[in-house]
């Protein structure tokens, strides 16, 4: 009995001193490729492939290597490949390439085989999934669809003026197809207004007034080429919260009120346009460096009218026919207005990922 | 004439000029011809007495220029070999018929006359090199060693077997040598010469050269007056002087090596083998046969002076290392 507890305690301190650092058989695909190649440049295209399929076939094996190393690693078996009459394999292993590689095509190598050139010329490693940080101007273009003055106020000429105002965001951006894009993102901006009236009583005074927004802009984006330098076109809808502080009527919606530069008078501001909603078309161009690229973004904002908020208007000729009790009764002047905006914005874009098309 | 391409779906046809003595030969470019369909050319083959030449690509295609050396040339596409790339094309004399071999695992033989296939062989696996006996046989070999032979008088039949390999070791080229009905075939850096009968495709005899290639040998080819035998590897292009040699003594030829650390993608003799051309990925070099003439030329060009032995090694032997000439 004692002998058995003896072999029993034995096997059990053997297993706990047993290193925990046994790992499945790995293949060391560094020094594979080096014989690889050195085959490789003897003309053994079939050895070589033979010594680097264990690489090829099972990923994790490249895990300890740098991008560069992977990169080579398949660059040699499509070289390989293509020696050894197997375009299909060749194709293949030259978009893995590029997946570690993707710069590949700006340094190609001296060696490289025609044949490999020209797939490389067919498939191209486009960054699909990337942060992009903007910032940029927006010049509205507003144009008043009804307005009103007071007595008081009562305006002989008036004129609506844009100012240029500011446009931050970030967005996500990820590639469906070799040409398209979906991004979705999150600004945040201001639209400046200047009204100015010249009242019948020789007075002047200038209302300013700047529209607060948080934007969620989702984009479709067609790239009109694959190379480093890409123009696109744009299109898509823009969800829009406005963050400045307002009032709200149950009868007439929402409005902003802003006094003069005087201090002295007050204007109401509806918005003709739905709130929440806008479409956006628009034209651009990436550039793309290593890891990161850059991008000039124009997109036009068109809000889209809300009829119903108009018709709230309809019977409204002045201001005898607001009822007293709305507390925007006693501004002196009111406008509804409708504005859309041209946005130029520049983006610095961070490449996370990237896929060969 | 001296057709090649450079460039995808284009042939060069060009001369060489010899006229000025104190210089070695240039390439003169006569014109370029653009095949019908845009694709990288891999395999040639001229037709001396029809003038006639076929081209394959690397997507399947095989073209036939009616005459290559009038304009506009007649190019038109034949066939088709599944999209996969021809890999060796041969015009058969006296047989006016085309025969291309490709990695779709079969070798298609064309007639010219009758402009169809006659024959579509499938042989289990692409065949890279083929070589033709006369006007009566086709050779070629497979991944295992083995050499067949097609009877081109009874091409329904099946080919048979005329060397079987037992080290289960691929031949990677093979070329024939009419005069001495030699066939070579390269094995990794091994070449090996079978003594053929040529009427009945037995083989006779069989040397080995010594090991002189460091890399495997994927071109090889015969002089067009068999006095010459090249091979060609990432290693180097060896040439084979023949002019003495019998079956008796080829483990005792010495190749004349010239340099090289390319892949070499096709290999030829102009037609007075005065010439060796090897085409690599992006160059076609040119090296005289006639090393006397070479160096003759040379001392034209250096005024007179005896050349040292690194400009010899430089301009005669390939060696990359320029001379330094103070």
């Amino acid at each position: 009995m004692k002998k058995i507890k003896r072999i029993v305690i034995l096997c059990l301190t053997t297993v706990l001193f047993i290193p925990f650092n046994i790992k499945g058989q790995t293949t060391d695909c560094s020094s594979n490729y080096e014989k690889a190649l050195l085959l490789y440049n003897r003309g053994m295209s079939d050895s070589a492939l033979r010594i680097l399929q264990p690489c090829l076939e099972n990923k994790r094996n490249l895990n300890n290597l740098s991008d560069r190393t992977k990169g080579r690693i398949f660059r040699l078996a499509a070289l390989s490949s293509i020696m050894t009459d197997n375009p299909v394999d060749a194709e293949k292993y030259v978009r893995q390439m590029l997946e570690y590689q993707h710069n590949y095509k700006n340094s190609i190598n001296e060696g490289d085989l025609m044949e490999f050139r020209l797939m490389l010329d067919r498939v191209t490693a486009i960054p699909s999934l990337k942060v992009c940080f903007t910032g940029g101007i927006q010049i509205p273009f507003s144009n008043i669809t009804k307005q009103y003055s007071n007595y008081q106020a009562l305006a002989e000429s008036s004129e609506l003026n844009s100012g240029i105002g500011y446009l931050f965001g970030i967005s996500i951006e990820t590639m469906v197809a070799k040409r398209l894009s979906i991004e979705i993102g999150a600004e945040t901006g201001s639209n400046n207004f200047q009204y100015l009236i010249k009242n019948a009583y020789g007075g002047q005074f200038t209302y300013h007034q700047s529209i607060k927004s948080i934007e969620i802009p989702l984009i479709g984006r067609y790239y009109l080429t694959c190379n480093r330098f890409r123009p696109y076109l744009a299109g898509g809808i823009d969800g829009r919260f406005f963050i400045n502080s307002s009032d709200k009527s149950s009868t007439y919606g929402k409005y902003w009120l802003s006094n003069d530069s005087g201090g002295d008078k007050i204007l109401t501001t509806f918005i003709s346009d739905f709130e929440y909603l806008k479409i956006v078309a628009g034209a651009g161009a990436i550039y793309d460096l290593k890891k990161y690229s850059f991008r000039l973004d124009v997109k036009y904002n068109q809000s889209l009218n809300n009829k119903s908020m108009i018709s709230r208007f309809d019977n409204i000729g002045g201001y005898s026919d607001i009822s007293p009790t709305e507390k925007f009764y006693y501004t002196d002047n009111i406008n509804l207005i409708s504005y859309r905006n041209l946005s130029i914005s520049f983006g610095l874009i961070y490449n996370l990922r990237y896929k060969v098309f | 004439m001296i057709v090649y391409s450079k460039s995808i779906g284009q042939l060069n046809i060009s001369e060489l000029d010899t006229a000025r003595k104190d210089k070695l030969p240039t390439l003169k470019t006569l014109r370029t011809v653009n095949l019908p369909l845009k694709s990288m050319l891999r395999s040639l083959s001229f037709d001396k007495q029809s003038k006639k030449l076929a081209c394959g690509t690397i997507d399947g295609n095989v073209f036939l220029f009616d005459d290559i050396e009038s304009e506009p040339s007649g190019q038109k596409l034949i066939y088709n070999h599944n999209n996969n790339r021809v890999l060796c094309l041969a015009f058969v004399p006296g047989k006016n018929w085309l025969i291309s071999s490709s990695t779709d695992d079969t070798i298609h033989i064309w007639d010219l006359a009758q402009g169809r296939t006659i024959r579509k062989l499938p042989v289990g696996e692409p065949v890279r090199k083929f070589v033709l006996i006369g006007k009566d046989h086709l050779i070629y070999t497979n991944s295992t060693g083995n050499i067949f032979s097609l009877d081109l008088n009874n091409i329904d039949k099946q080919p048979s077997i005329v060397y079987s390999g037992n080290e289960h070791q691929s031949f990677q080229t093979l070329a024939y040598n009419s005069s001495l009905h030699w066939l070579m075939v390269s094995r990794s850096g091994t070449l090996s010469v079978f003594s053929i009968n040529p009427e009945d495709v037995s083989i006779i005899s069989s040397n080995q050269f010594t090991m002189k290639h460091e890399s495997q040998v994927y071109q090889a080819g015969f002089s067009p007056d068999d006095n010459w035998l090249v091979t060609a590897g990432p290693d180097a292009i060896m040439l084979w002087d023949l002019h003495d040699a019998s079956d008796q003594d080829i483990e005792k030829l010495v190749p004349i090596v010239i340099d090289n650390n390319r892949q070499i993608f096709s290999i030829a003799f102009d037609e007075q083998s005065r010439y060796l051309f090897a085409g690599d990925d992006k160059t076609l070099h040119i090296y005289p046969l006639d090393i006397k003439d070479v160096y003759t030329r040379l001392r034209y060009k250096m005024g007179e002076k005896e050349l040292t032995l690194q400009e010899w090694n430089y301009y005669v032997k390939g060696n990359l290392v320029r001379p330094d000439r103070n």
